[in-house]
């Protein structure tokens, strides 16, 4: 509701914004449930070695030259750098988002705490 | 009131349309990789996609030196766009097919910055994933960088400008780029695997590759159009200004 009044300036009401919004997250989310729904016999591995297979088909002579260096211990442990992956990326994300409303916040709102403490100084 | 029922329905139109595929295509077929594994590239190719990489990269670290010396202000948005790009890539999302894909998130920085940059931050995510996660590999980074770093962000990149022209809505142009943009990556890892295991030609390798992953990415291509236009729909809230900043550079070193 505080959003609200703060975006009234704007030529576009916020709540449509914020509608618009949540749609955008349901449509993600729904589309990553559906197929966990529809897809009966789905085995849900990684495409990786479905795509290894794919070429050991297709070429069944080739040797692959190279080994990774260091391979995640198990599937547990490939889990946790997944997560850690899109735990610094999404963290870095809200920063940068919650940075720039809040600054958006304090130049629309003349009585925001933040430029109360600018006036002081 | 009456402007803003344009996108919605169009984004509306976008999800039966994706239901739809689902429908229609929702068998079990096998999968096809993200990205081309360690070692699964013969030498010669592993070298040529290396070399074509290489160029793309410098004009990338040219272009974020630049954009970062002349507005440092700029710094956290580039930050924001490669952060992007690696939670998507990190998130294995289930597709029809009965296995899980990834989106590759490139497409908000290539229609921000400029597809150029993205030749560094998508490869800086391909980097992390193949030394940490033995997901990709280092002999194949050429490769998957061109598909993911390089053809993924400029087709994003002149994708949302015809759209925008063409359709003049925003949300509809940033869904678009990076939709097809997530799909283009895909065609090309497919379109270097039969290149490199052609059986007996190209073509028919080509259509065994990405005749099977198309289906699988379709809908995360969905997925990563929905969030990119999230993304973009908070930055044009919060964050106009510097949108204007950017838009004003991208017209001074138009790519096109």
């Amino acid at each position: 509701m505080k959003d609200q009044s703060t975006d009234s300036s704007n030529h576009q009401p916020l709540l449509s914004n914020k509608l618009k919004n949540w749609l955008l997250v349901g449509g993600v989310v729904a589309l990553a449930l559906i197929p966990l729904v529809i897809v009966k016999d789905g085995k849900f591995g990684g495409a990786d070695d479905q795509g290894k297979e794919t070429i050991t088909k297709i070429a069944p002579n080739y040797k692959p030259w190279f080994e990774s260096f260091m391979k995640p211990a198990s599937s547990e442990i490939a889990g946790l750098l997944f997560a850690v992956q899109a735990a610094l990326g999404a963290g870095t994300l809200g920063y940068a988002i919650g940075l720039y409303k809040g600054r958006s916040e304090a130049q629309r709102l003349p009585h925001h705490p933040v430029n109360q403490k600018i006036e002081q100084e | 009131m009456r402007k803003n029922n344009r996108p919605r329905k169009a984004l509306s139109l976008f999800a039966m349309v994706g239901l739809s595929t689902y429908l229609i295509l929702g068998g079990a077929a096998p999968a096809q990789a993200m990205h081309i594994m360690e070692g699964y590239l013969p030498l010669a190719w592993a070298l040529f996609w290396w070399l074509a990489f290489v160029p793309f990269f410098a004009w990338g670290l040219r272009s974020l030196v630049k954009i970062t010396k002349e507005n440092p202000d700029l710094k956290l948005l580039l930050a924001l766009s490669g952060a992007f790009a690696f939670v998507l890539s990190a998130l294995k999302i289930p597709s029809v097919t009965g296995s899980c894909s990834h989106p590759t998130g490139t497409g908000l920085g290539a229609v921000l910055f400029g597809p150029s940059i993205m030749s560094v931050l998508g490869s800086m995510v391909l980097v992390f994933q193949a030394l940490l996660l033995a997901h990709g590999g280092l002999t194949t980074l050429g490769a998957n960088a061109m598909s993911m770093a390089v053809a993924g962000p400029f087709a994003a990149y002149w994708i949302y400008h015809l759209v925008l022209r063409t359709s003049g809505s925003y949300g509809v142009a940033i869904f678009c780029a990076a939709a097809l943009g997530d799909l283009v990556t895909y065609v090309v890892t497919a379109m270097q695997l039969s290149l490199a295991f052609p059986s007996p030609t190209i073509f028919t390798s080509f259509v065994k590759f990405g005749g099977i992953f198309a289906v699988t990415q379709v809908p995360l291509a969905i997925s990563e159009g929905l969030l990119t236009v999230l993304v973009w729909n908070w930055l044009r809230q919060y964050n106009s200004e510097e949108l204007n900043t950017l838009k004003s550079i991208s017209v001074r070193n138009n790519v096109l």
